[in-house]
Order: structure tokens, then sequence, then C-alpha cells
């Protein structure tokens, strides 16, 4: 009995929590004049793929997929290589300050992005990249929650392992590669997937430093879809589908990763 | 004589063994130096100056062209503090913020206690209720206003078919600021869960089974037990869902744009149209707004690292 209630009242929560995710992926898929006629219009019988085409002619949507497969790139390769550089040197170069230089990257965190942007728009805009794909990468390439979250990883490596390793003739980049990345691939996974689902999601940034639609990213470029076409509904959510449709596939094939990686973050 | 010469040969394998291991140190610091210099540069140009770029301009003037045009003092601060404007703003804010963490809060502990339950399937409602996340704002957002939309729009054909009459979700100021607020708590609905779940699942069987032990039932243990356990993630998602919605932009600028008559503008929406809405750049005046917003995180951020700190290592 008590069991049947949790099953009703999950069943109910799966319904409205999923439901808009089910009206993206099913009202990519059917017509505009079918979606309008209400609630008939959210039973998947009339499937075609003429939405996503006609999205497609509305904006150049597969240029701004390009734009924003580039920038995802570039930013995670760039975030997850320069976090993993500085969490070795903090953890392993015996430095001096480490403290400090602790507290700064703890202070980095304290800092909005949205009140550095007035300031980062001038410098880009100063450095002549306004409307380029790297003015929208270029501020995020280096995130203080990547290299935290490498240090922890870190921290559970011996250190006299890896001094002996370098003593026995491996240089730093060697000792990296294949001694202590293959140790932390469970850090190395979900880092490169969380940046990789923030870089790909940007929006505020992308829509101030782009302003031709052949260099927004497909985000900004969907919200403008919408805006131009209100009234096409099933070409609106064609654009959401094609954007959440990436993000959804990587999670689905790295669920356990992304979980891990997620909770680590919130109970560093 | 050959004693003494081994005890020499001893002495300065060891010396040279102590110089090289110096070297060795001192080669392995330039190393972690060099490494340490990229992650660096990035902060210092894109994290550290700006903040004290936007300082310094708070403290401008601006010309005509959204340029800085002398030091004015705090001239800004005293115009967005003495403007009725902004004082709506704010509060809006603060309901803004109190309702999406309230809203994460009640429906992400709703969602997540029965998941803890051990009932069959429990893993596929896991991936169904957390899939939200895979959404980003701009998807959601443009989703949301399709189904809010007046006439056709799904909600509202429902709302007509059975009777009722059109509700203007986005465009009236008694309604829009509510639908941002619930597309908001949906948006960060599937995160919540996660992290909940995880606390939930970190609390130790064997104190719960001692609570079924003497006597104690589901509720009674949920109650005493459980949710006490879990108080640091509630907490850290109350400060970080805080600092989350006091950001929020996305769902402004397409939903509402703002409007209607402001009922939508935030604080840092306000930010986004003092200095880059139509016909208004005043960068001097959004770089104050800036100032207040970076006091607001940092005072919340200041509460996590102290009260998180000291509950998580106990």
């Amino acid at each position: 009995m008590r069991s049947a209630l949790l099953y009703v009242w999950l069943v109910a929560a799966v319904i409205v929590v999923c439901f808009p995710l089910y009206y993206i992926l099913e009202g990519a898929l059917t017509p505009t004049a079918w979606l309008d006629q209400g609630l008939e219009g959210l039973v998947p019988i009339h499937l075609t793929l003429d939405n996503v085409i006609r999205a497609t002619q509305v904006i150049p949507l597969g240029r701004q997929f390009g734009n924003s497969l580039a920038v995802t790139v570039c930013q995670t390769v760039l975030q997850v290589a320069i976090g993993i550089a500085a969490a070795y040197a903090l953890v392993f170069c015996r430095l001096r300050g480490t403290r400090a230089l602790f507290l700064v990257l703890l202070s980095s965190m304290m800092i909005p992005a949205e009140t550095t942007l007035i300031a980062n728009y001038l410098t880009i805009s100063s450095w002549h990249l306004i409307d380029t794909v790297p003015a929208v990468f270029l501020p995020f390439v280096a995130s203080a929650l990547s290299i935290f979250l490498f240090r922890q990883a870190f921290l559970s490596f011996p250190g006299e392992l890896r001094d002996a390793a370098l003593l026995d003739g491996a240089g730093h980049f060697r000792f990296i590669r294949s001694m202590l990345l293959p140790v932390v691939r469970p850090t190395l996974i979900s880092v490169t997937l969380v940046s990789a689902t923030a870089a790909w999601n940007g929006f505020f940034w992308p829509l101030l430093v782009t302003n031709s639609p052949d260099n927004r990213t497909v985000q900004v470029g969907i919200a403008q879809l919408s805006n131009a076409e209100a009234t096409d509904i099933g070409v609106v959510l064609a654009g959401a589908a094609m954007v959440t449709l990436p993000v959804l596939i990587v999670v689905l094939l790295a669920q356990r990763f992304l979980a891990g990686g997620i909770t680590a973050g919130a109970l560093k | 004589m050959s004693a003494s010469i081994t005890a020499e040969r001893r002495v300065a394998v060891a010396s040279r063994r102590v110089s090289s291991t110096q070297s060795w140190l001192r080669s392995d610091r330039r190393v972690g130096v060099a490494l340490l210099v990229p992650a660096f540069a990035v902060f210092a140009v894109f994290v550290f100056y700006p903040l004290g770029k936007v300082i310094w301009l708070s403290m401008q003037g601006t010309d005509i062209f959204g340029q800085a045009a002398g030091f004015v003092g705090a001239k800004n601060f005293v115009t967005i503090f003495t403007d009725p404007q902004f004082g709506a703003t704010m509060l809006r804010t603060g309901a803004f913020c109190l309702a999406v963490v309230a809203g994460r809060i009640v429906l992400g502990l709703l969602i997540t206690i029965p998941l803890t339950t051990k009932l069959r399937g429990i893993p596929v409602f896991r991936a169904l209720l957390t899939s939200p996340m895979v959404v980003s704002v701009s998807a959601a957002s443009v989703a949301f206003a399709a189904m809010l939309a007046p006439g056709n729009g799904l909600v509202n054909s429902v709302i007509t078919r059975f009777g009722g009459s059109d509700i203007p979700f986005l465009t009236s100021t008694q309604w829009a600021f509510a639908s941002v607020i619930v597309v908001t708590v949906w948006g960060s609905i599937g995160f919540t869960v996660l992290l909940l779940l995880g606390a939930f699942g970190a609390i130790d069987n064997d104190v719960i089974e001692a609570a079924h032990l003497d006597g104690a039932g589901p509720l009674r243990t949920l109650w005493s037990i459980s949710l006490p356990l879990v108080t640091p993630t509630l907490f850290f998602v109350v400060v970080t869902g805080a600092v989350e919605a006091l950001t929020t932009f996305g769902q402004i600028q397409i939903l509402t744009g703002g409007g209607p008559a402001n009922s939508t503008t935030t604080l840092v929406y306000n930010i986004y149209q003092s200095a880059f809405g139509a016909g208004s750049a005043n960068f001097g005046l959004a770089a104050a707004l800036g100032v207040v917003l970076f006091l607001l995180v940092l005072a919340l951020s200041l509460v996590q690292f102290g009260v998180l700190e000291k509950r998580v290592n106990y």
C-alpha cells in the first residue's frame, strides 16, 4: 500500500519534471499545425524532420553549431590542461607560499562573472576580438573549480612514488601522462564533462561578444530563432532539441562519472 | 688508512648527493612556477584586473559613447541608492532568490526522499528525475516561451478548452515574475536532486537501522535522523542556489526581456540594461551595480566558507 502511494507520487513527479524535455523532443519532430491542436499535439503520430530543415533556413544553425563546437573544444581542452598543470605544481613541486596561492584561487571563486563582464567586454573589444570565436572562450580557459578538483585527486597520489619516477629520469610531462592521469581518470573524465557542458550551454557572455548571425553560438542562435519565429512552435522546439541532444547523449553515456564529479565539487 | 679513504669517499658521495638533491629541488620549483603561470595569468587578466577596473569604472562618469569620462566619486552610487526604481529592483531580486531557493529545497526534498527508498525501478526514476540537468537555460527558456504563449500556446490552449480564459503568462505584470521563477526552479531541479541523492546516500545505514530497532517509524527517522544529517548539503544548496538565482540572466532575457514594466528586472538584468541596453550605454552606472552584486556574492560566499567548513570538518 505504502509503496503503491510512493509509485504514484514518483510517476507524478516524472510527468511534471520530464514534461518540458518530452515537449522539446516531440515538438521538434511534429508539424506546428498538429502542435497547435493543444493536447492532441502531444501525441507523436505525425513525425517529420521538416521543422529541423526549416530551422536551418531561418538561421545559419550549421555554422552556429560549428562555432559552439569550436568554443566547447578549445575551452575544455585549455581548462583541463591549465588545470592539470596548476594542480600538479600546487601539490607536487614543493613551492613556497602554496597557501597564499590557494587563497587567491578561493577568492577568485567569490567574484561573479556578471560583475567582471563589463570590464572583460572592454578588454576583448580593445583586442579587436568582438564577434569572433576566441572572444567567447578566452576568459574561461582557466577555472578555479577545475584546479580544485584536480588538486583533490592528486593529493591521494603518493609523493615518494613521484620523486622516485623523476629521479629515475622520467620527465614531468611523462610522469603526468603515464602515471598520474591514469590513476585520477574518474576526475579527469568528470572535470572534462562538467567544463564541456558549461562551455556548450553558455549564454550571457556569447550574447555580448558576438553580433553577426554567422558568429553566434547555437545557444544564442536558438533564442533568436524563438524570437523571429515565435508562432512557429515546431521550428522553435527543433532549435531547442538540436542544442539539447548532444548533451543528453554525452550524459547518458557517462552518467556515473558526471554524478561523481559534480558531487565532488559540491562537497569539496 | 683504507678506513679513512672509505670515510672520505663516503663524505664526498654524501655531499654530492645533497647538492644534486638540492639542484633537483630547485629545478622542480622552477617547473612548478612555470606550470602555475598560465592559470594565474588568466585569473589576473580576466578575474582580478576586471574587478579592479569595474571598481574604478564605478567611480567614473560616462560620456555619450559609454566611455569613462572623469572621476565622479560616489556619484553613481548616490544615483543608484536614491533611485526608487533601484529599491524596487533589489526587493524583486531578493524575492526572486527566496522563491527560487525555497522552490528548489522543497521540491528537491519531495522528489529525493521517495528516491532513497528500496523500491524496484528506482534507478530509472533517478535517471528521469535528474534529466532536466541536460537542458540549457536557452533551450529551456524557448521551450517554456512556446508552452506559455498566448492563444495557441500549449498551456493556454488547455485552459481555454476547459472553459478558462487566456492567461498572459509572460506579458502581464501579474504573471511574468512567477513564470520566470517557475522556469528557473525547473531548470535547477535536476542538479538539486543529484546533490541531495548524494547526501542521503552518504548516511550510514547502521544509524537508520538503529533508529528502526528503537521503534522509530519511517517519518520519525526521516525527521530526526536523515534530515539533520543532510543539513550541510541543504545549506550548500541554499547558498549556492542563492548566488545562482542572484546571477540569473538567460531566462529573463529570453522570456520577458525584463518587462513588462520592469516587473522581471533583477539586479543582473539591470547591469545588462545599463551597459548594453538599447540607447543607454552607461558603463559607470553598470559598474556601480556590478560592485553591489559583487558585495552580495562575496557576503554569501563568506557565509558558505565560514559555516560549511566548520560543519563538514566536524
